[in-house]
């Protein structure tokens, strides 16, 4: 349950950055989250909800957009994901020379408040 | 109203993590963390490396575990320096963050140091996403958790730089696929060290050893 621990310093963050903004309520945090960041989705939402309560985020609901997994051949420089394993070959000349484009991603992108 | 916010999530650990390596380096220290399943063979691998280093190289450990100090009071026996981290306190957390390490690696005196292991909490999925602050992540795998895991936890094996297969001397009695196992390593961690051997015969240790002696110059 690492999530407990980024779902911490998710709210830490966000308090951070409006410690000098004016607003009432936090309505929404927007995160985006790495298909290969190895965090479960599920497991944010649930470590979110379950310690929310009594806290400026009570009203808050967390939204979490996945960035799909984009590796790049070095050889032949084709572009590709993994599909149901996770193999870093490269589909069209088979090298295993790899750049990690995106899909490592774990980061507080936005917040609504009012 | 939106705010943009566009923070890394770990960043403060990152940051912990960067100032750390650059700490055990200015002191002389090689940072090794061993990551694997519970019961993969971590804490025998230290003992034995303990053994084998001995009078040529000085081993401190940072021993992670949720509860108990039944790892830490078997390297203790070997008169190593060794701060235990139990994560209890920290809400059970399967994972080590960068500062808890580098408190603990503050409670020894690293200039009397030269490789400090840290065994990671037994658990092949969180630890792989923290940096803890190492030079080196190290995965342990044993030969009876089959060819599959390496595709199983790529995170994990995909920020090893080495990977210790472990057990080996069970190659006769297993099913396992060896080979395999190799080539799921690879397929994750096309760069991956990979180092055969058993913590039991003592068989392959040298390579282990050899390579550590390699890193520490």
């Amino acid at each position: 349950m690492h999530e407990l621990s980024i779902v911490q310093n998710v709210m830490q963050i966000v308090l951070e950055n409006l410690k000098e903004k004016e607003y009432e309520t936090i309505l929404e945090i927007n995160l985006k989250v790495g298909e290969f960041s190895g965090v479960v989705s599920e497991a944010l939402q649930f470590s979110f909800e379950a310690i929310k309560e009594d806290t400026e985020f009570s009203a808050c609901s967390l939204n979490i957009d996945i960035i799909p997994f984009l590796a790049e051949c070095q050889e032949c420089k084709k572009q590709y994901n993994i599909e149901s394993e996770f193999f870093l070959i490269c589909p069209s000349c088979k090298s295993q020379e790899y750049k990690i484009l995106s899909g490592r991603e774990l980061y507080v992108d936005s917040v609504e408040v009012d | 109203m939106q705010i943009k916010i566009l923070k890394k999530v770990l960043a403060a650990n990152d940051r912990v993590a960067d100032d750390s390596r650059k700490h055990y380096s200015d002191n002389g220290v090689l940072a090794i963390n061993l990551m694997s399943s519970p019961g993969s063979g971590k804490t025998t691998l230290i003992e034995k490396t303990i053994q084998a280093l001995k009078g040529k190289k000085r081993i401190g450990v940072v021993e992670g575990d949720i509860e108990t100090s039944l790892d830490a009071d078997k390297i203790a026996k070997h008169g190593v320096p060794i701060v235990s981290i139990n994560t209890g306190p920290f809400g059970g957390a399967c994972h080590l963050e960068a500062a808890w390490i580098r408190q603990a690696a503050d409670q020894m005196d690293l200039k009397e140091i030269d490789l400090l292991f840290v065994e990671n909490i037994g658990n092949m999925v969180c630890p792989a996403e923290f940096d803890t602050g190492s030079h080196f992540n190290v995965a342990v795998l044993s030969t009876p958790e089959g060819e599959d895991k390496p595709l199983k936890y790529p995170l994990l094996f995909n920020t090893s730089q080495v990977v210790v297969i472990n057990k080996c001397d069970l190659l006769g009695v297993l099913d396992l696929d060896l080979d395999l196992m190799k080539e799921n390593i690879k397929k994750v961690n096309p760069k991956a060290v990979i180092i055969e051997l058993s913590t039991k015969t003592g068989e392959g240790l040298d390579k282990w050893t050899d390579w550590l002696l390699k890193e520490l110059g």
